[in-house]
């Protein structure tokens, strides 16, 4: 492929970007002017304080690091057209599990203590996304309806926790006590939120790309995402492959969880992730489930929930907003990719 | 003769093309009601391209087609079944959820807008089916049906919508001989009403029982028509493989090599639980070309499944060397290797690179794989050095496999399959659908592997093919293995005798 070439793929896909963005924008103005509320004003209070303010900036990019690890793993699944849609549940059930095991009386300490913290919390989504992998990969349960399910089944599995096995010693609060000082993701920008997860993102990003593009593991994908028959002719176990691609997409939703926790809260408490699954979906479609995209994609949603409060408090525009804007990110897609099947049938 | 009325149907000079092949060449054909047409040819003659052209679903090229003598131009499956005809098709496109009425109404604009009233097209569904004698429940659940009964349904919707052409693609197929006599009967039913009836079939005893009136196509041309008391089988058998069948030209004399593959007793299901084959037992040797022939459905693509480790057979044992039940990845490594017979839908990857689709046979083995890791500027490489061989038409080894025509894809297929060390090669129909150029590249690289020791499984159903290129063949037909026979010691009439079940 010439320089060119790819120069002018990467513009179309980029003008693709903008004019979905810009289609959610108007669509999402529409609400907004339901609302009763000025979308110019609206729009105005978001970017002016996430972009314009040096603190929005910082909140953006701290809801930016777990959507791009999440983003990742929904980029990985999609890729062998497994849809995972339960990176919410895989991301509450590796954060239990971490802080399961660093609120015991000896919690494991040391230098390594971060590092195994995120790994528990890793092996903890993807045993929770690989649950839906197996079933699927055994018994051909739908994972779309399975991964929402397994994300019921981890919201309450979390309410429990904090109010039963993890709960706090002094029993007060729904919540776990603070994980060891060990166990959590220093700061990276003094005066502000941003974390060193955004190392870890950027170590993932890395990682993920490198699979996906160089790796057996990542042709093995494709290859069964574009044609499942094809790739059990060509010696690919077509089970294993999608049962992997639930388990390290839930993976990395369970990292995404763990750091949450390691960087921002300290503790397990209710909602510690809101929205995560959804802005996930969102960034990797933008991405077009390119890895060393999913980033700025995820940024591109960490503004929108970084600002939704701003947006709220300045504005008066409800939060949602935001996950009306993400919803039309997500059917434009859907819809795009009709069309694409729709075309290749005709021609 | 000149009291005749206008046929009911009659074709002139229909051509359709396809890319790279013609698949009907100037055919033409009358048809008076209540007469029983049988269709006889190989695979790939233009039988099922004809047929999609008379029922509307393919629009020709060139020529027209007349009903009761006037011109009728079908722009859909739907202007066909109004200008009355009926197609059942062999792989049944009904509904299986729904009740046998409410897929018998299906599509049908007659019935308005809002409840569907079924209690008239009920009792019609009951009046076609005593009339013609084969019992269908309006009422039943399509899915619960078997094939026959499925295959009813499909008549009684094209009966249901006056139907007086019927066209029945290799309808007994998929009978019992019990069913088939019911089918049998109610063809003469229908024709003794003034319905016509084209019958396409691969087994003569079908023509036999109820046709009068057979044609054989050819390479996409009509080459024999008359009425079936004018033909004996021979003459139908010659007609069908070509005339012009040339002895085998062998570059030398065949020596057996060393057993590579092993089969015996082996059975395997088809993916509906039936029975495909039982107790198939052969020895494929190094250095020979087994050809393994067979009309379409008699199981070659369930026991090709079964080599290649695609299928796993119920009984019987499948010996590759030393190994025995292995992954197909395992059987890859061992040497061997197989050209699918549906490469669109099993062999490539439609959206990517031709390197990504080379890497499908070889992304586990290195040197293209070094520790999980891929060396794709190696498979790149390769593919080139592999385009140039095989004078695969590309504009490189980055070229979206889907913009390559169908030999070239084939070509790449096959270039693909040969790379590294080949041991054992499944051919399944590697030429089908091939131009003569193309087929010709295609037989001389599968003789060429032969000289160099490789064994060769080569299923075709062109006899043609098979008296050219093969040392042995063998023949699948009724769930059974005939031979393998040295070809020398065959000939074409008795093989297409074999695969007609005789």
């Amino acid at each position: 492929m010439t320089a060119a070439v790819m120069a002018g793929r990467l513009a179309r896909d980029v003008a693709g970007v903008v004019a979905v963005l810009a289609a959610a924008a108007l669509i999402g103005a529409m609400f907004i002017l339901a609302a009763g509320k000025d979308p110019m004003r609206a729009y105005g209070v978001l970017l002016g304080y996430t972009l314009g303010s040096a603190n929005g900036f910082y909140e953006s990019i701290v809801h930016t690091i777990p959507l791009t690890l999440a983003g990742l793993g929904i980029a990985v699944a999609f890729r062998a057209t497994v849809f995972n849609i339960g990176a919410d549940g895989q991301a509450i059930v590796g954060a239990i599990a971490a802080v399961a095991l660093f609120v015991q009386p000896v919690a494991p300490g040391g230098a390594l203590a971060l590092v195994l913290f995120l790994l528990v919390g890793l092996a903890g989504g993807a045993l929770y996304g690989g649950l839906a992998g197996w079933l699927r990969a055994r018994y051909n349960a739908n994972e779309i309806i399975v991964t929402i399910m397994l994300n019921y089944i981890a919201l309450q599995l979390l309410a429990w926790a904090i109010r039963g096995p993890v709960q706090e010693r002094m029993r007060i609060m729904p919540r776990s006590d603070a994980i060891p000082r060990a166990a959590q993701l220093d700061l990276l920008i003094s005066g502000s939120r941003v974390h060193e997860g955004l190392i870890v993102a950027a170590i993932a990003t890395v990682v993920v790309f490198a699979l996906m593009r160089y790796a057996s593991f990542g042709y093995q994908l494709r290859a069964v995402g574009i044609n499942r028959f094809a790739a059990r002719y060509g010696g690919i176990s077509d089970r294993a492959v999608i049962f992997l691609a639930l388990a390290v997409s839930g993976g990395l939703a369970g990292l995404a969880g763990a750091v949450e926790i390691a960087g921002i809260h300290h503790r397990l408490q209710d909602n510690f992730a809101p929205g995560l699954g959804n802005g996930a979906i969102a960034a990797a479609l933008l991405a077009r489930l390119n890895a060393p995209a999913v980033p700025f994609t995820a940024f591109l949603f960490g503004v929108l929930h970084a600002g939704s409060g701003a947006l709220q408090r300045e504005a008066g525009v409800p939060f949602p907003i935001v996950w009306i804007v993400e919803g039309i990110v997500i059917l434009a897609f859907l819809v795009l990719g009709w069309l694409r099947t729709r075309r290749v049938a005709v021609a | 003769m000149d009291a005749r009325p206008s046929p009911l149907l009659e074709l002139r000079d229909i051509v359709k093309r396809f890319p790279g092949v013609v698949a009907n060449d100037c055919v033409s054909l009358a048809l008076a009601p209540g007469e029983v047409l049988g269709v006889l040819g190989e695979n790939g003659a233009g039988k099922s391209t004809l047929m999609n052209v008379v029922s509307g679903l393919l629009a020709p090229d060139e020529g027209e087609i007349f009903i009761d003598g006037r011109l009728a131009a079908f722009a859909s499956a739907r202007d066909a079944i109004q200008s009355g005809i009926g197609m059942v098709h062999q792989h049944f496109m009904l509904v299986p959820t729904l009740t046998v009425v409410e897929n018998v109404v299906l599509g049908d604009r007659r019935l308005g807008p809002g409840r569907l009233a079924l209690d008239q097209p009920a009792g019609r569904v009951r009046a076609l089916s005593a009339e013609i004698g084969l019992p269908v429940d309006p009422f039943a659940i399509v899915g619960q049906l078997g094939v026959g009964g499925r295959q009813r349904v499909e008549i009684i919707k094209a009966l249901y919508r006056d139907a007086r052409v019927l066209i029945l693609d290799e309808p007994t197929a998929v009978l019992s001989r019990h069913e088939s006599r019911g089918l049998f009967a109610m063809i003469r039913k229908l024709s003794a009403s003034g319905i016509a009836v084209i019958l396409i079939s691969h087994k003569l005893d079908d023509i036999y029982e109820v046709c009068s009136r057979v044609i054989v196509m050819r390479q996409g041309r009509v080459v024999d028509d008359a009425p079936l008391g004018a033909r004996s089988r021979d003459d139908l058998v010659r007609a069908m493989v070509d005339e012009d069948l040339r002895p085998p030209e062998h570059p030398e004399d065949f020596v057996p090599g060393p057993v590579r593959l092993a089969v015996e007793g082996l059975s395997v299901v088809r993916d509906n639980g039936a029975t495909a084959f039982a107790d198939v037992r052969f020895a494929l040797h190094a250095g020979e070309i087994l050809a393994l022939a067979g009309v379409e459905g008699s199981g070659q693509s369930e026991l090709v499944e079964a080599l290649a480790g695609l299928r796993q057979p119920v009984a019987g044992r499948i010996a590759f060397g030393e190994a025995e039940r292995e992954s197909v990845r395992a059987l890859r490594r061992l040497g061997l290797r197989h050209v699918p017979e549906n490469r669109y839908d099993s062999g490539i990857l439609v959206g990517l690179p031709l390197t990504e689709n080379f890497l499908l046979s070889h992304f586990f083995r290195r040197p293209f794989n070094v520790w999980g890791w891929l060396r794709r500027a190696l498979a790149r490489a390769e593919v080139a050095a592999l385009i140039e061989r095989f004078d695969v038409r590309a504009p490189g080894a980055a070229a979206d496999i889907a913009a390559l025509s169908g030999g070239n894809q084939q070509k790449l297929v096959l270039a693909r399959e040969l790379a590294g060390d080949a041991r054992v090669l499944i051919a399944a129909h590697p030429t089908r659908g091939l131009d003569v150029r193309t087929i010709d590249f295609v037989q001389r690289e599968i003789l060429r592997r032969r000289a160099e020791g490789v064994a060769v499984l080569l299923v075709s159903s062109d006899l043609a093919e098979i008296f050219q290129v093969a040392d042995r063949v063998m023949v699948l037909a009724a769930g059974r293995l005939v031979g393998p026979v040295a070809v020398a010691e065959t000939n074409a009439q008795r093989v297409g005798a074999w695969m007609a079940g005789q």
